[in-house]
């Protein structure tokens, strides 16, 4: 899908209600069933003390949405605690709260899906020795889907979501109508079980802790502002709304039919609550059925929430260079697709870890939730406080009381639930802090070595520039690649091969560059050893290049494939120092076998691809001008409106002497867009070539590698195939103290950062 | 329980929307009706040369020239492409202009050195860009 096609992605609030609260409603499925089974170690007897928790849990419910209506207000462009704690609180509290959403949604996904799969085996008992592999592929339908697109499942989810409301209220009526004549009693009703503690104060806070699972995910549309319709803020504030009374309804009214109909509770129970209070009110028909496969249906599409908000919440994070660039971008179908893979990937692992048992997964639920509902809150009062207008004494004051209740609560949650599995998310949020603290110093680190007037690269004259031809085969892409050299007119180009029998064509063909023949053995290890003997006899600030004639049997992604030698050969030179390494590929059945290949092409394009100004930049313009090229263009795609401003001045102020192009990537892929913009050239190999010179960095350790886009490869890959086109990788090497690679003061005037 | 039946309805609605519009054609219908309402006064595809014209459309590439000292911004507006050329030997505030962003521009269009309708340094507004699918 093109970016232009985003707004027609943007939720309706008939949709965006199952989309992003289809979690907090389907939390209703079990959340009475915690308090009960809590309440349950004190005996049948206190069961009764489900009514008043449940009311405190209603108002807790009740007090965290009207805060939250708050934020959507205050925050049209997306309010989640992330950016609400950033912005008010400071950086920490911002990650802080970033690291308990980023669990909590993981989590969510898990328990959801592992709650889903429970109501199924609820209904057929015979699949219970399958439950990890149905809540895996589970977790794997969902992400599907989510990569489908937005709007494309939110229609689907609309189906279950709506139709899970529908048959609890239609429970509820049936059920209280029924309780006029006398309440039908649940099958459990009557049971009797010994004490095993009695009742504490302590008891009752746990039990409370556990019905809070009611309000997960309520955060989620204040998250999801922005992928609503026009008017935002105000669509997303009706939606909290009806989802907070449903759920409110739901919760209290599924909490009063327990106790009416007598349900007794605990963890050997075959059933679910619900399960029990509809066999009694429907009496186990068609009824009982449908219900049970809406709260299946729901449980495992509440998992929606967590993928529409996780991959956002990253992206936003990325965006802050607390997370890598990779999940900045939107995929094909405008879904943040890295995200939703790594959140599948996560929740795959927690379930398989926990051997998709809900009540050792719920331990751990409930932690996140309650820190980014504190922290949220709290930044809202400090938000009301900067910017005093009119109401806002009183909305601080709504913010203040939410915040000091879930503050409370998240006390509670941690107290009660510390030694049955929080501690697990209590250890994971510190680590995960100093994970998104290193990446960020990382980006800061390659920022300012891009920007060191020390490693500045000087202006060269055209013609300081040696290349060196490695000869595999002595075929037409060899001749090809003499050709295309002597267009370049290097101050020395020379010939390399492993095979002697290369020798006498390669004499005739280019017999002016001096040939020599490597021993066998190490191919890689003898021409670096090669380059490195070169390298040292030319000044240190000239351009040593390896040109790598390359045949190609066929397009598509099977060439690339089956051989993997030559790109693992290409991948290990990126790494040497003072080697830049050009890439000439050629279709097997575009040669054209009347012509002598090694004419050198009248024309030679050359585009450099940038993303910014920056030292890697200005060392690939300068490689691109020793090219002699018959046009030079520095060409970029796909930036946001602020990056382009910020890129067109730094040009401008830079003294670039080389014209800058701005595209549109309408499908966020440069590697296709960049092969679109090729084909302007109309390039054939032999009279006109394209030569794309592509700035590389070149990190020294393999984990930061994963913090880098690897967008030239991408790019290399969609340029393979494309007749006449050459690609030049200039590697700009990061080091982890910038060294000086010369003396004399440069010419480009240099606006870092 | 009013709320029901309008709930399914909609969810048809969007159904029934999804399955036969096709949504290219709505939006690039959409894009021109956004054109002239957001003050053009010419579709691109029926501009001519040397006249007056108040032109609407969606910046697809910008190019910035420092040796030949002019930026240039090629526009859309779903009927055809017109490109803007200004000097930045004058203060040029259009670079906030950017691919995606939508302009108002207001010249005099000419025939380019290379054969293209071009606008001499037009009037600049960026504006918003809402089109409803």
């Amino acid at each position: 899908m093109a970016s232009s096609e985003l707004e027609h992605t943007l939720l309706p609030k008939v949709l965006a209600l199952p989309v992003f609260s289809s979690d907090p409603l389907s939390s209703n499925a079990y959340a009475t069933q915690e308090i009960m089974l809590v309440l349950g170690l004190v005996g049948t007897a206190a069961l009764s003390n489900v009514i008043p928790i449940a009311l405190a849990v209603a108002l807790l419910l009740a007090t965290v949405v009207v805060s939250y209506r708050q934020t959507v207000r205050a925050y049209p462009s997306g309010g989640g605690a992330y950016i609400v704690a950033h912005e008010n609180l400071g950086t920490y509290p911002g990650l802080l709260a970033a690291a308990a959403l980023l669990i909590d949604y993981v989590l969510t996904v898990s328990v959801s899906i592992t709650a889903g799969v429970d109501a199924i085996v609820s209904a057929a008992p015979t699949l219970a020795s399958s439950k990890i592999a149905m809540a895996v592929g589970f977790v794997l339908f969902v992400t599907l889907m989510n990569l489908r697109g937005t709007k494309e499942s939110g229609t689907l989810f609309a189906i279950p979501t709506y139709g899970f409301v529908l048959s609890i209220y239609a429970l509820l009526a049936t059920g209280f109508v029924r309780c006029l004549g006398g309440c039908p009693l649940a099958e459990s009703a009557g049971t009797h079980f010994e004490p095993e503690q009695t009742l504490t104060l302590f008891l009752i806070l746990k039990a409370f802790s556990a019905g809070t699972t009611a309000l997960t995910g309520v955060e989620a549309i204040s998250n999801g502002v922005p992928a609503f319709r026009y008017p935002q803020s105000r669509n997303a504030a009706t939606t909290l709304s009806m989802m907070g009374v449903m759920s409110i309804s739901m919760f209290l009214g599924i909490s009063l039919l327990a106790n009416r109909t007598q349900v007794v509770y605990t963890e050997d129970s075959a059933r679910t609550v619900v399960a029990q209070i509809a066999h009694a009110v429907f009496g186990g028909g068609f009824m009982f059925y449908a219900l049970q496969t809406m709260t299946a249906g729901i449980l495992i599409l509440a998992a929606n929430t967590a993928y529409q908000d996780f991959p956002r919440l990253v992206s936003i994070l990325a965006q802050d260079r607390f997370m890598p660039r990779q999940f900045m971008n939107r995929g094909d179908r405008l879904v943040f697709s890295n995200g939703v893979v790594i959140l599948a990937l996560l929740a795959s692992l927690l379930i398989v870890v926990f051997d998709a048992n809900l009540n050792s997964l719920i331990q751990l639920y409930l932690v996140g939730v309650f820190i980014s509902f504190t922290l949220s809150q709290a930044g809202m009062v400090v938000h009301w406080k900067r910017g005093p207008e009119p109401g806002s004494r009183r909305r601080m004051l709504i913010n203040g009381f939410g915040a000091a209740i879930t503050g409370i609560v998240f006390c509670v949650v941690v107290t009660t639930k510390f030694l049955s599995g929080a501690w697990i998310v209590v250890s994971a949020i510190p680590l995960l802090i100093l994970l998104m603290r290193s990446i960020r110093h990382h980006y800061g680190d390659v920022a300012r070595q891009l920007a060191h007037p020390d490693r500045r690269p000087r202006d060269r004259r055209t013609g300081d520039h040696s290349m060196v031809i490695l000869v595999q085969h002595a075929d037409a892409a060899t001749a090809r690649a003499v050709g295309y050299v002597r267009a370049v007119r290097p101050r020395q180009a020379t010939v390399v091969t492993f095979d002697k029998g290369n020798a006498a064509a390669m004499r005739r063909i280019a017999s002016e560059m001096p040939l020599t023949v490597l021993n066998d053995g190490q191919h890689s290890a003898s021409i670096k050893s090669y380059l490195a003997e070169s390298r040292k006899k030319m000044p240190p600030e000239d351009f040593l290049s390896l040109v790598i004639p390359e045949m190609l049997e066929g397009r598509g992604l099977w060439e690339i494939v089956r051989r993997p030698g030559i790109h693992r050969l290409k991948a290990s030179f990126l790494r040497e120092r003072g080697v830049q390494i050009v890439d000439l590929p050629i279709l097997r059945h575009d040669i054209d076998p009347g012509r002598d290949e090694t004419e050198e092409p009248a024309r030679n394009y050359v585009v450099v691809l940038v993303s910014g100004v920056h030292n890697a930049t200005l060392q690939a313009l300068e490689y691109a001008e020793t090219l002699t090229p018959t046009d030079l263009r520095a060409v970029s795609f796909g930036l946001d409106p602020a990056a382009t401003e910020k890129l067109g001045d730094d040009w401008l102020s830079s003294s670039i002497s080389v014209p800058l192009e701005l595209h549109e990537s309408p499908y966020r892929d440069m590697g296709r867009s960049l092969a679109s913009y090729v084909k302007q050239f109309r390039a054939d190999g032999r009279n006109r070539v394209v030569t794309i010179v592509i700035p590389e960095f070149i990190v020294r350790k393999l984990r930061h590698q994963f913090l880098h886009g690897q967008t030239a490869l991408l790019v290399k890959r969609h340029l393979l195939f494309e007749p006449g086109v050459v690609v030049a990788s200039v590697p700009y090497h990061l080091d982890p103290e910038p060294r000086p690679i010369h003396q004399k003061t440069p010419p480009f005037i240099f606006k870092a950062d | 329980m009013a709320m029901y039946p309008a709930v399914l309805w909609k969810l048809r609605r969007t159904h029934l929307r999804a399955r036969t519009a096709d949504p290219k054609q709505i939006r690039l219908a959409g894009r021109q009706l956004w054109a002239l309402s957001a003050g053009a006064s010419v579709w691109l595809i029926d501009l001519g040369p040397y006249e007056r014209c108040r032109v609407v459309g969606v910046v697809r590439s910008l190019r910035v020239d420092p040796v030949e000292g002019y930026i240039e911004v090629t526009i859309d507006d779903g009927t055809g492409q017109v490109a803007a050329r200004w000097s930045i030997r004058r203060a040029a505030p259009e670079l906030a202009i950017g691919p995606g962003v939508a302009v108002l521009l207001d010249g005099v269009a000419a025939v380019g050195d290379d054969g293209r309708l071009t606008l001499q340094a037009p009037g600049f507004q960026a504006i918003p860009y809402q089109v409803s699918g």
